[in-house]
């Protein structure tokens, strides 16, 4: 009977399709506690000159620990804030797109283009995104990026992919969002900015690297 | 093999005549009259246990999906959805009636897709991508079990579906940020065409009196699904041309940013004029009933000014 064996094939189809995500191992917490909590105090020169205000980068509150402090070089300053995101096969622990720069009172979110040598100055520069946010008189710059190992996504989609590859053949679901901040009010603090971001970067994502090798 | 055709009935019994075979012209009683209909019901029945099951499988996603709808007030269109889809099944039962069930193997590969689309987006962690499939998954189960003549009849009842799922969030976040930025160009423009003195700085619109900040909720882009939903149910309602229902659908979405841009331009003039008061008045506290308003009474006005074109236009 035709129809019989329609109805069979598709309710195996359903009971196969229901079988493998009852059956699918859970997704594993953070192994080998990614030591975010072990982020270095001092970047080269840079050193820790206490915590980040909640207006400059705001707290995730999806993330499960995360580590902001300001950076001082000399009459530089930059805000770093390392956040880690485990189990986010459930999404409302993701990292949310929202969190990554202040939006509220933001006049104008305005995109730059930002490169940093992260494998060193032999491997050549890695684009990150970068934007300088308007609020009233002062400017502001972030760059941020999604890292997994040594993995580096500027691109929300493709760290979304990246992601759901971990989860479904891996069974993971962590990764770190990286925002460093710096004044950018006016033309020289802009371009100071940007040459502390791309000093920066590259040893936030070394000592990232260094703890969370899979 | 005999395969045997029903000519015509007879009392309780069923006269059918042999499709092939030597007996050309033999006639014989074949089946009882509740046996027939049990028996050309058994496709139907078998295409709503399929469906149920299918329902039964994304019951946790549609559960998950019902209480972002009652979450977020710009998705609470979608608990209409369903009963518009039903609706829209449910005007095609005559058509259906007379449909013969001949499912197609073609709706095999259809399933397949959809049920690898739920997996990877439950394993994934993106529920867009799981909840993408179900509709998907119900037209492949129509056609492997009722057939292409069958899906021709369903297939925009199960596509009015996808209305109800919410666009991820990273697309809407920037898609929203975007229509910010063209609404406060645009608002500051009207205004001072209307010569209102203001100052647009990004999404801050600064006028002598205060400065207004064209915000996430006084775009109209998260309410586009709604809008578009609303277009295509309203397409729907009577007899047109297909020309004109695609007409109707798509402009819902122009015509609801239309209506919030006129929305935020009078909530600007009212401002400047009368205050801060101003923002506390129906349409701009109530903005999401006064965009869906606006866009059913523009939709009103170009479905009267279509008709007009088609009943003009030569057969």
């Amino acid at each position: 009977m035709r129809v019989g064996w329609r109805l069979g094939v598709t309710l195996i189809l359903f009971a196969g399709a229901a079988i493998v995500l009852q059956m699918a191992p859970s997704v594993r917490g953070a192994e080998n506690s990614v030591s975010v909590l072990a982020f270095p105090p001092t970047l080269g020169a840079w050193s820790e000159g206490g915590n980040v205000p909640e207006e400059t980068l705001p707290s995730d509150p999806n993330e499960t620990l995360s580590v902001r402090r300001t950076y001082r070089h000399g009459r530089q300053v930059a805000w770093v804030s390392v956040g880690l995101f485990v189990g986010q096969n459930d999404e409302a622990r993701q990292a949310s797109v929202n969190k990554i720069y202040p939006q509220r009172g933001v006049n104008l979110i305005e995109p730059v283009s930002f490169a940093a040598p992260l494998g060193g100055p032999s491997v050549g520069t890695t684009a990150l995104p970068a934007v300088v946010l308007h609020q009233d008189s002062r400017r502001l710059l972030v760059v941020y990026w999604h890292q997994m190992g040594n993995r580096v996504f500027g691109n929300e989609y493709r760290f979304r992919l990246a992601l759901m590859r971990d989860m479904i053949f891996a069974r993971r679901a962590e990764s770190i969002l990286v925002r460093i901040a710096t004044p950018a009010s006016t033309d020289v603090e802009m371009a100071d900015g940007l040459a502390a971001a791309a000093g920066l970067a590259p040893t936030v994502y070394a000592a990232l690297g260094r703890e969370t090798v899979r | 093999m005999t395969e045997l055709v029903v000519r015509e009935k007879v009392g309780d019994g069923v006269v059918a005549e042999p499709q092939s075979g030597n007996g050309a012209g033999v006639r014989e009683k074949v089946a009882d009259g509740p046996a027939l209909r049990v028996a050309h019901r058994l496709p139907w029945l078998a295409l709503a246990v399929a469906v149920a099951a299918a329902l039964g499988l994304y019951a946790p996603l549609v559960v998950g999906m019902a209480a972002e709808w009652a979450e977020f007030p710009s998705l609470s269109h979608g608990f209409a959805v369903p009963l518009i889809s039903a609706y829209l099944l449910w005007r095609q039962r005559h058509v259906l009636a007379e449909t013969p069930l001949e499912g197609s193997l073609a709706g095999l590969p259809v399933i397949a897709f959809g049920l690898s689309m739920l997996v990877i987006g439950s394993l994934g962690g993106e529920s867009f991508v799981a909840r993408l499939s179900l509709p998907i998954v119900l037209l492949g189960t129509v056609i492997f079990l009722g057939g292409t003549s069958v899906a021709r009849h369903t297939w925009l009842a199960i596509a009015y579906l996808l209305f109800m799922i919410p666009l991820p969030y990273v697309t809407l976040k920037v898609l929203t940020y975007q229509s910010r930025l063209f609404d406060a160009g645009l608002t500051a423009a009207a205004l001072g065409w209307l010569g209102v003195p203001i100052l647009r700085d990004g999404v801050l619109l600064h006028l002598p009196n205060m400065t207004l900040e064209v915000a996430d909720e006084c775009s109209s882009v998260p309410a586009i699904a709604a809008l578009l939903a609303l277009g295509a149910a309203y397409a729907q309602m009577q007899a047109r041309p297909a020309w004109s229902r695609v007409a109707l659908t798509l402009a819902a979405a122009p015509l609801g940013l239309l209506s919030n841009l006129v929305r935020l331009i009078l909530t600007s003039l009212s401002a400047y004029y009368f205050g801060p008061i101003a923002l506390n008045n129906v349409i701009h506290k109530f903005n999401g009933t006064s965009v869906f308003l606006a866009t059913v009474l523009l939709l009103v006005a170009l479905d009267a000014l279509l008709t007009r074109v088609w009943r003009k236009a030569p057969p």
